[in-house]
């Protein structure tokens, strides 16, 4: 066998591997425990880009006419790096705003966000977010996310999903896993502007799936751009199309990429 | 959860699904912040394969929006590129980091 073809099927061996990985993750997320209250979040892409420093910005709030649906807000300030060309840590600062309280500080957040295939190599280019919060506060639980992320393109539209749960752990933890899919679908019309639409449900907590109307279902439209030339922003207004959701939801995120 | 292990199975056999084979692999160099060869024709409707060579000693990064692709190249090491399949039609794409003299145009026909 030519070294060359042993290098590849080495190489196809441990992404195989990689991806096996990334479902067992997302299996293993489902098994655990309980979740948090559901905000909108932003859809991540799977890939990675070595050398690559960000600074964003992503904040969210809920409108509904019941008050405890109604302005419920999540900010997030974040600086991330690509280590390598498959990996990309990133730190959070969450502050949070519930319903008739004041905004504040609940969380400190350590990312991992890897690519598990290169872009175009399968029919859909894989990765998997893993994310650990430290919550500031005594009384409530640490959390830890993991997130399958998935990214295909046909002609010119994207499409992501992200799916996987966040589980709260320590004293303070309470009930199953708390389980979302994520979808977004765009059309890459231009690098400023890209319309599209998102879907992003929260099945909830425990073993079982509650009725529909108990969990959260939002869809909506969105965009997706440059700003600036190292400037992106993405902007979202996602319905509540279920009893438990709130009447919508907004959410805009700004990233400065710089390479370092 | 049977549903949750169910969607499991699925995007594992999503995931591995082949992703077709390859046309013939090409090849992109860059030597003194220019592409080369500058306008790269292709099969349109085929996943290609595409090794970028950068000969330079300071890195490039190979970006196109048209392609959906951003990856950095070290100086004197080479990437691979995957890409398509794609429609017939031009694609342009840029060194990033020397972005007004390192530009090339993929045509797919």
């Amino acid at each position: 066998m030519p070294p060359t073809a042993s290098v590849n099927r080495l190489r196809n061996s441990s992404r195989k591997n990689a991806l096996a990985a990334a479902v067992a993750a997302f299996a293993l997320a489902s098994l655990m425990g309980a979740a948090p209250a559901f905000a909108i979040d932003k859809i991540y892409s799977p890939h990675v880009v070595q050398g690559e420093g960000e600074l964003e910005y992503f904040g969210t709030r809920t409108f509904d006419n019941h008050r405890d649906k109604n302005d419920f807000q999540e900010h997030e300030i974040s600086i991330g790096y690509g280590v390598t060309n498959w990996w990309a840590p990133e730190f959070y600062g969450i502050f949070e705003k519930q319903p008739d309280e004041s905004t504040r500080l609940t969380g400190m957040q350590f990312e991992n966000h890897f690519q598990l295939a290169e872009p175009g190599e399968y029919w859909v280019d894989p990765g998997l977010l893993v994310a650990y919060t430290h919550a500031t506060h005594k009384e409530d639980p640490d959390t830890l996310e993991v997130k399958l992320l998935l990214e295909k393109q046909t002609g010119k539209f994207l499409h992501r999903v992200n799916i996987g749960g966040e589980q709260e752990i320590g004293n303070h933890a309470q009930g199953g896993p708390d389980r979302v899919f994520l979808w977004g679908s765009r059309y890459r019309y231009d690098e400023h502007f890209e319309p599209g639409f998102e879907i992003q449900s929260d099945f909830g907590k425990g073993s079982q799936f509650s009725s529909f109307s108990q969990q959260e279902h939002y869809i909506g439209p969105a965009a997706y751009g440059l700003i600036f030339p190292n400037v992106k922003y993405e902007a979202a207004y996602l319905f509540g199309v279920s009893d438990a959701a709130s009447k919508g939801a907004a959410r805009v995120l700004l990233e400065y990429e710089k390479f370092f | 959860m049977r549903k949750f292990w169910l969607l499991s199975a699925i995007l594992a056999s999503i995931l591995s699904l082949p992703g077709g084979a390859y046309a013939e692999d090409y090849v992109i160099t860059i030597k003194d912040h220019h592409f080369s060869p500058k306008e790269l024709t292709l099969p349109a409707d085929q996943k290609i394969k595409i090794t970028v060579k950068n000969l330079d000693s300071t890195p490039a990064e190979f970006e196109s929006y048209d392609l959906n692709r951003e990856k950095v190249v070290s100086a004197n090491s080479d990437i691979v590129v995957f890409v398509g399949p794609l429609s017939a039609g031009s694609y342009g794409y840029f060194d990033d980091f020397h972005r007004d003299t390192t530009k090339g145009t993929i045509t797919a026909k």
